[in-house]
């Protein structure tokens, strides 16, 4: 089943849409609280925290960034395919650019806020910025999530290889300014992973003393 | 007793879901098994008990206030089958909260998100998993008879993702 992002939510909203879901380009979306990932994603970085020292809290953070862009990259290059399939050359998947477009507005469609595109280098680097107020990201939630979507994106688009495992990875993603420290918007630079595999699932092991 | 109500709402200009005023998003299986993986895998931390309380701190949360705001919802019975039925249209599944009084009692998950999409991305378990079900429930359970977060516990016995037929929870007192 294909859903033209724009229309993902208001397809999801229709209350005839019950468990068991149809799947979306093969993927099983759920409606969740933000509330939830807020006090997960805030307890567990405590937990490491307290458990393991402040040191590792860039590692935690790094982790979570990692699962959501693993996660997202294989969504999007299941899209990119099914608008492939639906649009032929329309405009939306004609060139790279048009699909970091489609990607965002793909993005925007699962209710996580606004996504704008500061800047796009092809092939190098993207900036975005999430700024609307009263959004998932100002609720402390989602800037591991939009990191993550934001590193997928150049990923799906831009990244090496022909699968979505092979393509994760290929670019990083810093979040140089964020809502939580005050600042005026969560801004994500995205650029390629010259050190592709050293980012890659931080083993979460007992430390030792 | 009329059914759970869907009041959800788009905000289009800002791209915002909201149910009940509460913002609420949309995810994958993918990127809710991985989190809950990374989290149960911090093998130095009780990955499981974060998980759970973080999804009863918030159903608790979130049906207190949907069932204080409306009159109708009065009966534990109901606002029970209005907690099942949110968990089905957020795409849970479906849940069973017959068998559940004040006293506990065993709730059933058939077609349970969680525990297929574990097995689809991750393969078959040896305990159970749905860490997010078993806060949900204990959540709903507490809101329903008026108790506060953690008057309750929900232990799963049995899991889909773990080769069971259906989930099964154990509800007790705390």
């Amino acid at each position: 089943m294909v859903f033209p992002a724009k229309k993902l939510p208001e397809q999801l909203l229709d209350s005839s849409y019950r468990w068991p879901k149809p799947a979306v380009e093969g993927e099983h979306m759920t409606f969740v609280w933000a509330d939830y990932y807020t006090k997960l994603t805030k307890a567990f970085e405590q937990a490491v925290r307290d458990t393991a020292g402040p040191f590792f809290t860039t590692a935690v953070s790094d982790l979570l960034t990692g699962v959501s862009q693993e996660s997202m990259v294989h969504m999007f290059c299941d899209h990119i395919k099914s608008a492939e399939r639906v649009s032929g050359n329309l405009p939306t998947v004609k060139t790279p650019e048009a699909t970091v477009y489609m990607l965002i507005d793909y993005v925007e469609s699962l209710g996580w806020g606004k996504m704008h595109l500061q800047s796009l280098v092809p092939n190098e680097e993207m900036v975005v910025e999430v700024k609307s107020e009263g959004s998932a990201a100002d609720a402390n939630t989602l800037c591991h999530m939009m990191a993550g979507a934001a590193a997928a994106i150049m990923d799906a688009v831009f990244g090496s290889g022909k699968t979505a495992d092979d393509k994760v990875h290929s670019f990083k993603v810093t979040e140089t300014h964020c809502r939580k420290r005050g600042q005026s918007a969560c801004r994500f630079e995205v650029k390629r992973n010259n050190n592709r595999g050293a980012t890659q699932c931080i083993p979460m092991q007992q430390p030792k003393s | 007793m009329r059914d759970f109500e869907l009041d959800r709402e788009l905000e289009r200009a800002r791209n915002l879901i909201s149910q009940s005023g509460r913002l609420i998003i949309l995810n994958t299986d993918r990127y809710n098994t991985n989190l809950q993986r990374t989290v149960e895998e911090a093998s130095f931390i009780d990955g499981p008990s974060i998980l759970t309380a973080a999804a009863e701190q918030v159903a608790a949360e979130q049906l207190k206030q949907y069932f204080t705001s409306n009159e109708d919802l009065r009966s534990p019975a109901s606002r029970l089958k209005s907690a099942s039925a949110l968990f089905q249209t957020f795409g849970f599944g479906a849940i069973d909260f017959s068998r559940v009084g004040f006293n506990g009692g065993r709730v059933i998950v058939k077609d349970s998100y969680f525990a297929s999409s574990w097995l689809e991305n991750n393969g078959k378990r040896n305990t159970p998993g749905c860490f997010f079900t078993a806060g949900f429930i204990a959540g709903a359970v507490a809101a329903a008879y008026e108790k506060a977060p953690g008057d309750y516990t929900a232990r799963e016995r049995r899991c889909i993702s773990a080769g069971a037929r259906q989930c099964e929870f154990d509800v007790e007192v705390k």
